[in-house]
């Protein structure tokens, strides 16, 4: 693989995002195709793009509603964009919203599209309760049934157990392969790096400081538009699910929430359910100076790396590797950094891998370690402890995030980075000048 | 072969050349066909050209109307003959079924010539014209094969009577199709066998409700009250076409078509079967018009007396007793009166069209400065029509009272089901967004201003906008009193800037004022008249002056109107008056459901404009001190609400001379020629470019009776003489506010009229 330039970068023109909110609050009554819509239409709006320039809309969603197969589709001609711009939904579990991005890039850089507006929707909320295979069958062979003895037939195999719902969230998050829900990778990696409880409490507390800090601040108020609550009376205007008074007491206090008896990740230490969706423009360098459009910055590299599954939370450390071996910037380049925070203990054992030497010779063939990810760089602004996880989503965000805090510190370069469940990383290298 | 005689029709001018030309044509071919009478030749050499054509094949023999020169099909005297010519010729040709239907994409026959009809002046010249068309329908009728109309679009009054003398009628399934009878919103009745076609073929109930409302019914509509037999796609219209004339060889599927017309419920049925029945029926749907028109309108009456007396008659005497019903309406002062405001509109339409400039550019996104009830309203009309929308208000709690206000309009046509509620929420999500800022707003090709009336803060926000908006969105204000030029004067790039004023609430009024600024871009006019159109809003360009041109009108009346409170006279009784006289409400409600404040402030500027003759009476003054007596808001004004109930506010006598009674001459003297004076002198100092316009703003804009024809045409009818002599008299009892105009004196010492008499506006 060569390694890539600064001649071929991708602009971003414009971002935006919803408020996150806690799944069954503010937003709970927008389907993630909604959620998806109001945010592009608001983006269209503010950007200087036109909507003749669009080539395509890609959206990141993971759970896609029922209702709206090919949400991006569905999200395209709900913003009121032209039907003969196309969409397509792209799905790579917690990085569906970096993929999005990625995906633009790709077909940028092949010639398919000028311009492309990728994003991330998600609204976990509405993720539906499923029949049992059992019942389904039951009401199936009921249904099909042409005489009333066969239907009575078909009732007696009917029992009271198969009425028991299939809780789609639950079955989403739990990994198909190696069996364990999200939670209990985290405690696999809480075991391997030796990372106590306590240690994981106080980097939630962290999360939620530095939130609490940058919501005081106003710094995400560019980067979140407003939508209206359920019943048109107040407007949503930030996330909700910071807790801005958050004790370590009383996150010590929540019982394991994966592992009841030994574990060590509770809730208070892992990411919210959430709702919201996010979408930013992107086009060639080269285009936005044709248009004299001023960018956010640039998408210079990214890659995406495969791990064991019921490792997966390291995916970060195995993506960045990835991404600097092949790239012509080197980690210490970098001068902030974001990791999505799935769990404490997740990112905490990706700080530690990051750091070891050993870890590089066993797993990931290298002679150096990947780097030391100073705290004080890394997701400076909090994270998805704090500020919640809408999967399909966050890909979306934490790039949006980086970019506007590379402005704010006035710095040149990020890297934004995410685990995915199933085993994988994904990274990505921004440049803002 | 019979000998067909061409009449010299009356055609429009437009048209005459092209009949001329062809009249000589037929005439030799009438000649011709004489000496040689075979059938092909006539048709193939001479009728090619012509508005009706023929062809056949497989012995089905299609005709197809298409009329010279005009996008639409409407049937005048001209295409009529024609036909008659066609009929006598196809009486005698073997074929087994013929098709009747139009040439023209989506157009059906959109009715017959208005001209024509607005033109007849004696009951005996339309029972000559009538009975002429009844030959021609009664041909077909009579034609020894089945005949199966075609209807591709709107099928509207002689269309639909055309439709109905056919055997079968078959429809697309197309939004374009509109079926009706709309000839008594015309003051007449439909003439050519309509009363009694339609109710013998699918049943009196529901042709009596067809033919009285005047309203249209689509396809599937028509379909399921038997008017059409049939409903097809055009896509497949031929293949689908021949399988029905094939399966009508059966009579028993041709006896399931004619028991399908006539199906309706158990009670109708015995409703309509006896003669008592028919009374009743008579009586309930009389007490209905009555409680509509309010006595003003006789046609509905007419068309309903007609159509019930003549269906237990045989159909050649029902049709008599429809022609004499025609007749007695069609010289009735209100068919003449509402025939000359359908033409009126046609003028405007044209009068209007002549600011519009060709362009490729259309506005594709607007913005809404406030979300009051007004914004919100604009905001919609725009959201309906598909445009792009940003609304915006200085935060978000009144943002989100516009977007509510938007559901709520969107909910009303849920509710009518005019609009399915998935389709309302669809409109809403793609095309309105909220901000409570300027962002965004540089992709806007309008802005529409809709905040308080105050002239700081609109120059102020103009100012500001000009920062966020592109060098050529258009700048408008629905300001309805202020000066459109110190708005402009405000602004870098005044030439952009014009007034856009909306009467509420704008989702339903018609009417739209466009006040261009002196310095005004034409494109500029040509784009906002455009974007009206699109509206679906009558657009009436209108000078700048104080109140514009119908507040300007109008306040006058409803300032005379509280002056007669102030002399003692009774609220409710000057009301009662007034919507005697036919208007939709009476000044004083009016009053309340405006807004005293609101009125108030028009009235101020009013005043501040014209000096003493709009001057602001004391009582006006002092009801504005009262607390919490703003009108129908505060459910207190002039009356006091309660529910629905209203009852006279007592408060205000306190301010009120000792009841006194003045005759119902002198109110509706007082009120009515106060604003005939100030319309005349509006339309001499050149506010609006024509009377016409004039009195389509009046019943546009505050639903001034159209069966008077208008505020104009009701002086006219009256007698500007009469008019001048009271004006004098009533300058001497209550003041110069009466002082005829220079206008009216004009009119009287020339004896002049405003509007051309019948025979030669029908040629000019």
């Amino acid at each position: 693989m060569s390694k890539t330039t600064r001649n071929n970068r991708i602009a971003v023109i414009d971002g935006l995002r919803t408020p996150f909110c806690k799944a069954g609050t503010d937003l709970a009554h927008l389907e993630a195709d909604q959620l998806g819509a109001l945010c592009v239409k608001e983006l269209m709006q503010r950007s200087k793009v036109e909507e003749n320039q669009i080539d395509e809309v890609i959206i990141g969603n993971v759970s896609q509603p029922v209702k709206a197969a090919n949400v991006a589709r569905v999200i395209a001609l709900k913003a009121g964009l032209s039907s003969q711009i196309p969409a397509y939904t792209v799905h790579r579990n917690c990085a569906s919203g970096l993929q999005s991005i990625t995906n633009a890039c790709s077909s940028i850089l092949a010639n398919q599209a000028q311009t492309v507006i990728a994003g991330g929707t998600e609204s976990m909320s509405n993720i539906p309760f499923v029949y049992s295979k059992e019942l389904k069958f039951v009401l199936e062979s009921f249904m099909t049934a042409k005489t009333t003895a066969q239907k009575l037939g078909a009732l007696r195999l009917f029992k009271f157990k198969y009425l028991k719902p299939i809780i789609g969230l639950q079955e989403g998050l739990t990994d198909p392969v190696c069996g364990l829900i999200m939670g209990l990778t985290a405690e696999n990696l809480a075991r391997e790096f030796k990372i106590d409880r306590h240690e994981q409490d106080l980097y939630a507390l962290e999360s939620h400081k530095r939130v609490t800090e940058a919501i005081e601040h106003n710094r995400y108020a560019d980067e979140i538009m407003a939508i209206s609550d359920k019943h048109g009376k107040k407007m949503i205007t930030a996330d909700n699910g910071v807790r801005l008074n958050q004790t370590i007491e009383s996150l010590e206090k929540l019982k394991p929430f994966f592992d009841r008896k030994n574990g060590t990740v509770t809730v208070g230490n892992s990411s919210q359910v959430t709702d919201g969706a996010a979408a930013m423009i992107l086009m060639s360098e080269s285009r936005a100076k044709e248009l004299k459009l001023t960018p956010m910055g640039y998408i210079r590299h990214y890659s995406y790396a495969g791990l064991e599954p019921d490792r997966m939370g390291l995916g970060p450390v195995y993506a960045m590797s990835k991404c600097f071996e092949t790239s012509d910037i080197s980690f210490s380049d970098i001068d902030l950094f974001e990791i999505n925070e799935a769990f404490a203990a997740q990112v905490l054992a990706c700080h530690k891998a990051a750091d070891s030497t050993e870890f590089a010779k066993t797993y990931l063939n290298k002679s150096k370690k990947v780097g030391t990810l100073d705290p004080k760089k890394c997701n400076v602004n909090g994270g998805a402890i704090a500020q919640g996880h809408p999967v399909g989503t966050s890909g979306t965000r934490i790039v949006l995030t980086l970019l506007h805090e590379l402005k704010r510190q006035n710095k040149t370069l990020g890297c934004a980075s995410l685990c995915v469940g199933g085993g994988q990383g994904g990274a990505i290298i921004i440049e803002r000048h | 072969m019979p000998v067909y005689v061409w009449e010299v029709g009356k055609v429009e001018p437009s048209l005459s050349s092209d009949i001329k030309t062809m009249k000589k044509e037929q005439k030799t071919i009438v000649k011709k066909a004489v000496k040689t009478p075979t059938f092909d030749e006539v048709f193939n050499q001479t009728l090619k050209a012509a508005q009706v054509n023929y062809t056949e094949s497989n012995s089905v023999g299609i005709l197809s109307l298409d009329q010279l020169n005009s996008k639409v099909n409407i049937l005048s005297r001209s295409i009529l003959n024609e036909f008659n010519f066609v009929l006598d010729l196809l009486s005698k040709r073997d074929i087994c079924v013929l098709i009747i239907k139009s040439a023209k994409k989506n157009q059906f026959i959109a009715g017959a010539n208005i001209h024509e009809i607005y033109g007849v002046e004696s009951a005996d010249e339309a029972k000559e014209l009538l009975v002429h068309g009844h030959e021609i329908f009664h041909k077909i009728e009579n034609l020894p094969f089945p005949t199966i109309a075609v209807i591709n679009g709107p099928c509207l009054g002689g269309g639909l009577e055309l439709a109905l003398a056919c055997t079968y009628r078959v429809a697309l399934i197309h939004d374009s199709v509109s079926i009706a009878l709309p000839e008594v919103n015309l003051g007449i009745l439909p003439g050519l066998g309509g009363t009694q076609r339609l109710s013998r073929l699918i049943g009196l109930s529901k042709a009596v409700s067809l033919i009285v409302s005047g309203k249209g019914v689509n396809a599937k509509k028509a379909y399921s009250l038997g008017i059409v037999d049939a409903l097809f796609h055009d896509a497949f219209l031929e293949t689908r076409l021949e399988t029905f004339i094939a399966s009508l060889s059966s009579s028993k599927q041709r006896k399931m078509i004619e028991k399908r017309r006539k199906k309706s419920s158990m009670p109708m049925k015995v409703l309509e079967s006896n003669g008592v029945g028919r009374w009743m029926l008579h009586q309930l749907v009389k007490r209905q018009i009555l409680k509509k028109t309010k006595g003003h309108y006789p046609a509905p009456m007419t068309a309903l007396a007609v159509t019930i007396k003549g269906y237990s008659k045989p159909l050649k005497k029902g049709i008599d007793l429809e022609i004499a019903g025609f007749c007695k309406l069609v010289t009735t002062t209100e068919a003449k009166h509402l025939m000359h405001i359908f033409l009126t509109q046609e003028f405007v339409k044209k009068q209007t069209q002549s600011y519009v400039v060709p362009t490729q550019d259309t506005i594709k996104q607007a913005t809404v400065l406030g979300a009051g009830l007004m914004g919100a309203a604009i905001a919609w009309l725009f959201s309906y029509r598909n445009i792009k929308v940003r609304l915006k208000d200085i935060n978000w709690g009144a943002v989100l009272h516009g977007q509510k206000s938007i559901q709520n309009i969107y909910n009303q046509l849920v509710k009518k089901r005019r609009l399915k509620k998935d389709q309302a929420d669809m409109k809403l999500m793609q095309t309105v967004s909220l901000t409570q800022d300027f962002s965004g707003l540089h992709q806007s090709d309008i802005v529409v201003e809709a905040i308080v009336e105050n002239l700081t803060i609109k120059q102020t926000v103009f100012k500001d906008l000009e920062k966020h908006v592109s060098r050529e969105c258009i700048l408008a204000s629905n300001t309805s009193s202020l000066s459109i030029e110190k708005i402009a004067s405000s602004l870098t790039y005044p030439d952009r800037f014009l007034g856009l004023h909306f009467f509420s609430p704008a989702n339903i009024m018609p009417l739209v004022e466009i006040i261009p600024s002196k310095t005004c871009k034409k494109d500029v006019i040509s784009k906002a008249i455009q974007v009206v159109k699109k509206m679906k809003k009558t657009p009436i360009v209108v000078k700048e002056c104080p109140g514009f041109l119908v507040n300007r009108i109008l306040i006058p009346y409803v300032v005379e109107a509280i002056r007669c409170v102030e002399e003692g006279e009774k609220i409710s009784r000057i009301d009662r008056i007034i919507t005697q006289f036919g208007m939709p409400i009476g000044p004083l409600a009016l009053c309340d459901q405006v807004g005293l404040d609101v009125g108030f402030n028009v009235a101020k500027v009013l005043e501040d404009g014209y000096g003493p003759r709009m001057a602001i009476p004391t009582i006006m003054k002092k009801m504005q001190e009262l607390d919490n007596c703003l009108g129908k808001k505060t459910n207190r004004g002039l009356y006091c609400y309660k529910g629905k109930q209203k009852s006279e506010n007592q408060d205000i006598n306190q301010f009120c001379s000792s009841p006194s009674k003045k005759t119902e001459k002198e109110i509706k003297d007082r009120l009515l020629l106060i604003m005939v004076n100030e319309a005349l002198m509006c339309l001499d100092e050149n506010i609006v470019s024509s009377p016409e316009e004039l009195d389509m703003a009046m019943i546009y804009g505050i639903g001034f009776p159209p069966f008077l024809g208008g505020l104009l045409m009701y002086a006219q009818n009256r007698g500007f003489n009469d008019i001048l002599e009271v004006l004098t008299q009533l300058a001497q009892q209550h003041g110069s506010r009466f002082e005829p105009c220079n206008k009216l004196k004009e009119l009287v010492k020339h004896n002049q009229n405003l509007f051309h008499s019948i025979k030669e506006e029908k040629h000019g």
